[in-house]
């Protein structure tokens, strides 16, 4: 297993009292598998991202990245955010290589692979352009590219498709499965797009709100590659629906899962 | 051709404007609707100008005004960034100082002039500290918000990546700060000017300050306001250098600035 968690809970402290945003969340990832976690805001996936990264510690329960405990700060897992969080006074090439700079490595030693997953995430001539010269669903692909770099263990992305427009949004989906499979990253993919949960992964795993918890695992036996059309297929309607029953029946929303 | 009809018009307006006022100026002084010893001619203001830069005086006054809020300036602002850092970065400093950082700020800053006078005289020391404190409170108010809005999901990926403190405040808060940072500074430059004129109308025996009520005194009001006028260029001059300075260093924002947090009383 590339990532296990096991049985994680994590309680906040607050004014009001102790707070609990996730609860007996257990799953895993095989190397290599692309899984989506699917759920409402404030379910608790951006904690769950904090844990995995090791930027905070869950108040109980275990995760696993490829056997190791994690018990601080990972720079071997690669994070992509809703927003391109990139700094726009560094060039494109500079910005892919932060974490780099932060982990305090030699920068010329990763120039290179730089320089190649740029050009995997279709940006081969913008190295040194800055960031406000791209248009944001190009401002992703960096932030792609920034998070390859390395090889992680691991890719988190935190709905990184959410601001874009729709049509981009298509665009990115493909681009995201053609990088996928060109690195042979594990990619935990967090969402609210049930479509687009189902489109690029391997499964889906439903969260619950209040607190966070996994309701549902689904596995989408859908043909690898995928393209666009697939989205017309039978199969692809029934897994939508079937999640989107999850969301508004009454035992969904006794989990919290509707909203 | 459009364009260059747009940058006629661009100039040929304020230009318009300029030439309005002076001729209404001058027809109310050579008409005598006010008495000449209190409104003199543009034209007499014009040739007092000429004639102090020429002997020399102008440049005697308005050097040690230039050293005294130049110092001031960049002593108050760089304190004020400083500060503004140590709030954002330390809780412990927060809750020691925010609060009487903010009640000093309600301080009208010229009225503690009198005060550091007596402290520090009328020489170049006094000005720097009224100067400063002056050009204090918007860079800290905006340096502040600056620091506050840094992008926590930029500074969780930092972390991850095992980035410190430091590196993360110099690579990520710094820059992230420049531009309620300049917009801080832009309003201090014209609020520099103020304190040290104060200083020096309170004492002196060189300065623009000193200048403007040494002539008023001897009813010399030629040589006063061509003093006035000289100080509103060079409030311009230096609104025109920060202006240019931020558009270099922040090349990526292009024509859109920052809005300005909070405002100071002077």
């Amino acid at each position: 297993m590339q990532l296990e968690i096991d049985e994680l809970a994590l309680v906040y402290a607050t004014s009001r009292g102790p707070l609990p945003a996730l609860e007996q969340v257990n799953f895993g990832l095989r190397p290599g598998e692309f899984v989506s976690l699917l759920g409402p805001s404030g379910c608790g996936k951006s904690t769950l991202l904090k844990l995995v990264t090791g930027l905070l510690r869950p108040t109980s329960g275990r995760i696993r990245l490829a056997g190791a405990e994690v018990t601080g700060p990972r720079p071997d897992v690669g994070i992509v955010f809703q927003q391109p969080t990139l700094l726009p006074w560094k060039r494109v090439l500079d910005n892919v290589l932060v974490p780099v700079r932060a982990r305090g490595e030699d920068v010329a030693r990763h120039r290179d692979q730089a320089l190649q997953l740029l050009e995997m995430v279709g940006l081969p001539s913008f190295a040194g352009h800055y960031p406000h010269e791209l248009s944001g669903g190009m401002q992703q692909r960096v932030g792609i590219a920034r998070a390859l770099l390395g090889d992680p263990l691991l890719l988190l992305m935190d709905e990184p498709f959410a601001a874009l427009d729709a049509m981009t949004r298509e665009t990115m989906m493909d681009e995201l499965l053609r990088i996928w499979s060109a690195s042979g990253t594990t990619v935990l993919f967090i969402t609210h797009s049930i479509p687009e949960a189902v489109y690029l992964s391997d499964r889906v795993l439903v969260m619950g709100a209040r607190p966070g918890t996994i309701v549902e695992t689904l596995s989408i036996d859908l043909q690898r590659p995928r393209t666009m059309e697939a989205m017309a297929l039978p199969a692809f309607g029934e897994y939508c629906n079937h999640l989107r029953s999850l969301f508004r029946s009454p035992s969904g929303s006794e989990h919290g899962v509707a909203r | 051709m459009a364009w260059l009809a747009e940058r006629v018009r661009q100039v040929a307006y304020p230009a318009a404007g300029v030439a309005v006022l002076l001729l209404a100026w001058h027809v109310a002084a050579v008409a005598s609707w006010v008495p000449s010893y209190l409104l003199p001619e543009p034209l007499k203001v014009a040739a007092s100008i000429w004639r102090t830069t020429l002997d020399g005086t102008l440049w005697m006054h308005l050097k040690p005004t230039l050293q005294a809020t130049v110092v001031g300036y960049v002593a108050g602002s760089l304190v004020a960034i400083l500060l503004a850092a140590l709030v954002a970065e330390f809780k412990w400093v927060e809750r020691a100082l925010l609060l009487h950082l903010l009640a000093l700020q309600s301080i009208p800053k010229v009225s503690v002039a009198p005060l550091v006078f007596l402290w520090l005289g009328f020489d170049i020391g006094g000005k720097v500290l009224l100067v400063g404190l002056i050009c204090f409170f918007p860079v800290f108010a905006n340096a502040l918000a600056g620091f506050r809005a840094a992008d926590p999901n930029l500074i969780d990926l930092m972390r991850a990546a095992g980035a410190g403190r430091a590196h993360i405040w110099w690579h990520v808060k710094l820059p992230g700060a420049f531009s309620p940072i300049f917009a801080g500074l832009e309003v201090s430059v014209a609020f520099a000017l103020i304190g040290c004129v104060v200083m020096e109308f309170i004492g002196a025996t060189r300065g623009m300050g000193f200048m403007i009520q040494d002539a008023s005194n001897t009813f010399d009001l030629a040589l006063s306001l061509s003093a006035v006028i000289i100080l509103g260029l060079v409030g311009l001059f230096g609104n025109a250098l920060v202006r240019i300075a931020r558009a270099r260093m922040l090349f990526w924002e292009g024509d859109r600035g920052a809005g300005v947090v909070g405002s100071s009383h002077v």
